[in-house]
């Protein structure tokens, strides 16, 4: 065979396989925590599936709950608009998780509660675009 | 004053942009030189604005001039000097600013250098460039201009000021890094763009950019590398990527740039693959203009965000006409392009750069479709399904096993075809020790990947040094020059090669770090005084909770003692958690911050992170990670650019060339 | 709003737009980019041919290259060098 066609061959074929594996590992990722659904927490009061899910939303004022037992341990409701999702979650909570932080959780909805494992805040680092609300700026007035 | 003045030369910039590309497009059509003067000097002047305009906006932050909307949004009277600078790239309108600003300078030294040559192609490579700039310009004058002033009935007396967590140094070079990398791009593609046109041939203008992608390319490496680097070191989850869409947005260009930087060496010696070069210049730009669109439209939290601001369908529809052009000139430029040689053997080092460049492109695709899967689910499915790291992993650490098993391969061929004694001659020694190494390594008990990425880092370290050890072997048999001086000699003659093998042998050893992450530890526990937990084999004891009240911040700095399983002491680890505005009495305005400790070795790093504390019972939070061979991740990125920089460096010939 | 300062901007505009469309106002000027563009990226060929002859003979030595594929490419680069060279002279004499 001409090297020119031995080439063509190898270099589609290739191209073949790695596009099969792309497609392979987005349907069948072996870890779960590949591909998550990303819902809204009406969503999730609503569903029946008991699949792993992402869920962001705002703490809800006041909600915040440590474990007397263990300190690692914490629940806090989710609020989303108006609908509200209890959640609890074991591990070290970041340093911006507070009352009206945005949040994002993933875990499993059971038997009434979210058993999230990961924990995360709205990254402080992210430039922002405008904030031309007056009222987000930390100023001081002077009456003119 | 300044603000107006600021806003206008950027207006006046856009319509000098426009005039120049009017001006230049009448004399492509005329020939009349006079047109292509008056042209470049309106570009230049173009350039020249927008410097201004950057300056300005420089000295309304450094004095404070909370007038200014961007000033008072991003500085405050007590940020440091250094980071009332680095807000100039803070912020959306000012980071836009700050793009077509670093595209400015590259403007004005490509004419500068280029005043006397390339006169049919010049005026195309100025068009092309001027209309990325007048992209930026439009959205800096229209959408969002740094110069507007706030939106306030009062006089405002102090700032938002900067975010404590970004006030350090790697955080404040990360950005401008970065944007030398993404936008000096520009430069290749517009020249890659008039060969095109005015049907160049040949390789001679393709030797001019490649100092060009290569600096560029310099750029983009580090940037990406110090943004991996802060990470790990500020933001505490003991990692250095994630592939987070806006890493992704910086390492697509990256692949295809790398890919474009080694195929490009094949055109300048054989004419070949010139398609593959064109497509992939056009590729890695449109990427750095994606890019910009991912970091800066919001589109990846969500689609609704990004119908919120004009911003994102503008970058977007930027992108869709850049790809649009740049095919529909491809397309019909193919009969002239493809070249009359073809690759003659599978086993020659010709089909190692094609196969180089397909497996580049491969994961390229990978990562963009892995990046864009979350917007193309809601829009086809209306459910969002978020892409997380393990997909990324799962996909990429095959085909970059292959790309390190091809940076072994690639050197080892000979041009046109390898005979078949040649290969034993070559391959046998690489092969054979990589091979032993292979077994020592399973007998050590590692599998799976571990075992073949080590085994593939013996295999391409071995084939770096047999190369070097030819190259000076040459030289000795055919000058009789000493081992020293034949290195010396063969590295000044061939800067390119031994420089890029030196980068290569820095891909290694970043490869081995990448590898340590196998064997990562990780746990979360608390510890009241004089108390004991263990990670693997290492213990940490707390010894000491001291509390101390400073300037801007109020701290608890644990003391850990680490020791090794048979009691020798490591180290004592001490990791602080702050509060920031801790005296501000809405307690959900004061900021916690981890201030992590890590204990570095060659053979990995201790990481401690200082969570939370139980004032009540005196109980202090931590969370452990041991990082096996990190390391090696940071020291490859600095063989990296000494590498790129060897490769760069000037010889006397060189200038008649560039 | 008339002011000194506003009077001196347009003045400096004015005097940035003159200077940027002077070239228009000009003779005709002899369009550089025919043959200097030509004679040009003759001499940066031949600049790059002898650099690649170079880099050949390296090749070969290294073992890079076998000995026939070798000898045909020299022949080819060095003929394209004379060809090059004559064309210059031929150029560079009118």
């Amino acid at each position: 065979m001409a090297p020119k066609n031995k080439i063509v061959i190898t270099v589609t074929g290739f191209t073949l396989v790695a596009l099969f594996w792309i497609y392979w590992v987005t349907v069948n990722p072996i870890d779960e925590k590949a591909m998550v659904k990303f819902i809204s927490v009406q969503e999730i009061l609503q569903t029946e599936d008991n699949e792993r899910v992402r869920i962001g939303g705002v703490v809800a004022d006041g909600s915040i709950t440590l474990s007397s037992t263990n300190k690692l341990e914490v629940a806090f409701t989710l609020k989303e608009g108006d609908s509200f999702l209890p959640v609890e979650f074991i591990g070290t909570r970041p340093d911006l998780f507070k009352n009206g932080a945005e949040v994002i959780v993933e875990g499993l909805y059971q038997e009434g509660s979210f058993h999230a494992d990961i924990l995360q805040t709205k990254c402080a680092s992210r430039y922002e675009g405008d904030l031309r609300d007056a009222s987000s700026y930390n100023l001081d007035e002077i009456e003119i | 004053m300044t603000p107006v003045l600021g806003s206008v030369s950027l207006s006046l910039a856009a319509g000098f942009g426009i005039l120049s590309v009017i001006l230049l497009s009448l004399y492509i059509r005329s020939g009349d030189y006079r047109l292509f003067l008056a042209g470049r000097r309106m570009a230049i002047i173009v350039s020249a604005l927008v410097i201004i305009a950057t300056l300005l906006l420089v000295k309304e932050l450094i004095t404070s001039n909370f007038d200014v909307d961007y000033v008072a949004h991003y500085t405050s009277i007590e940020t440091p000097t250094i980071y009332k600078f680095t807000a100039l790239w803070a912020g959306q309108s000012g980071s836009l600013l700050f793009w077509v600003f670093i595209l400015s300078i590259y403007s004005l030294i490509m004419i500068f250098q280029n005043r006397n040559r390339y006169h049919r192609m010049m005026p195309w490579v100025l068009c092309v460039i001027l209309t990325v700039q007048l992209f930026f310009l439009i959205l800096t004058n229209f959408i969002t201009n740094p110069f507007e002033p706030t939106n306030a009935d009062f006089v405002i007396a102090n700032g938002l000021g900067l975010n404590p967590l970004l006030q350090n140094l790697t955080m404040a070079i990360h950005p401008p890094v970065l944007y030398l990398g993404f936008v000096g791009f520009t430069i290749p593609f517009a020249f890659t763009f008039a060969a095109l046109l005015t049907n160049e041939k040949g390789s001679l203008w393709v030797r001019s950019i490649r100092r060009w992608s290569l600096v560029t390319w310099l750029a983009l490496s580090c940037g990406i590398i110090l943004g991996g680097w802060w990470a790990y070191q500020e933001l505490g989850w003991g990692g250095y990527w994630a592939w987070d869409p806006v890493e992704n947005a910086s390492f697509m260009p990256w692949l295809t740039g790398t890919a474009f930087l080694h195929s490009i060496i094949i055109q300048e010696k054989k004419n070949m693959l010139r398609v593959w070069n064109t497509i992939l210049i056009m590729l890695t730009f449109a990427l750095t203009i994606f890019g910009t669109f991912l970091t800066r439209s919001g589109v990846m939290s969500s689609v609704h965000s990004f119908t919120e601001s004009p911003l994102g369908p503008i970058f977007l529809a930027f992108v869709a006409i850049i790809v649009t052009v740049c095919a529909v000139l491809v397309f019909q430029g193919l009969p002239k392009m493809k070249s009359d040689k073809h690759i003659e053997s599978l086993t020659s080092r010709e089909s190692g750069f094609l196969f180089n460049n397909v497996v580049f492109v491969t994961m390229c695709f990978a990562v963009f479709w892995g990046t864009i899967f979350p917007v193309i689910s809601e829009a086809v499915r209306g459910t969002k399904i978020t892409v997380g790291a393990p997909f990324f992993n799962q996909v990429n650490v095959p085909i970059g096993l292959l790309l390190l098993m091809l940076t072994g391969v690639g050197p080892l061929l000979a041009w046109r075809r390898t005979s078949r004694s040649n290969f034993i001659k070559y391959f046998s020694i690489p092969v054979g020790l990589a091979l032993i190494a292979a077994i020592i390594f399973l007998l050590f008990g590692f599998r799976d990947y571990v075992v073949i990425s080590l085994t593939l880092s013996v295999f391409v370290v071995v084939a770096i040094i047999t190369e070097f050890k030819r190259g000076i072997q040459a030289r000795v048999n055919r000058f009789g020059e000493s081992s020293f001086v034949a290195f010396r000699t063969m590295v000044r003659k061939n800067r390119s090669r031994y420089g890029g093998y030196f980068v290569h042998l820095g891909i290694v050893l970043m490869f081995i770090g990448f590898t340590g992450q196998a064997f990562n530890l990780k746990k979360e526990f608390g510890l009241g005084i004089n108390d004991r937990e263990h990670v693997g084999d290492i213990n940490f004891e707390l010894k000491q909770l001291r509390e101390e009240e400073r300037p801007n911040h109020y701290a608890w700095i644990a003391e850990l003692l680490v020791t090794e399983k048979d009691g020798n002491n490591i180290t004592t680890l001490r990791p602080e958690k702050r509060i920031y505005f801790h005296r501000d009495p809405n307690p959900d305005r004061r900021q916690p911050h981890s201030e992590l400790d890590i204990h570095t070795t060659l053979k990995g790093d201790i990481y401690s992170v200082f969570s939370s504390i139980d004032t009540d019972n005196g109980i202090a939070f931590f969370q452990i990670m041991i990082n096996p061979l990190v390391q090696f991740v940071w020291y490859g990125g600095y063989i990296l650019v000494l590498g790129t920089l060897i490769a760069l460096w000037p010889s006397k010939r060189e200038k008649l060339l560039t | 709003m008339f002011s000194f300062s506003m009077l001196m901007l347009f003045c400096l505009f004015s005097l940035v737009f003159l200077y940027s469309i002077w070239p228009l106002f000009k003779g005709v000027i002899f369009n550089p980019s025919n043959s200097q563009d030509t004679l040009d990226a003759l001499e940066r060929r031949k600049s790059l041919l002898y650099r690649e002859i170079q880099y050949i003979d390296a090749e070969y030595d290294i073992g890079n290259l076998n000995k026939e594929d070798y000898n045909l490419t020299r022949t080819e680069l060095v003929q394209e060098t004379s060809d090059i060279i004559a064309e210059i002279k031929l150029i560079s004499s009118n």
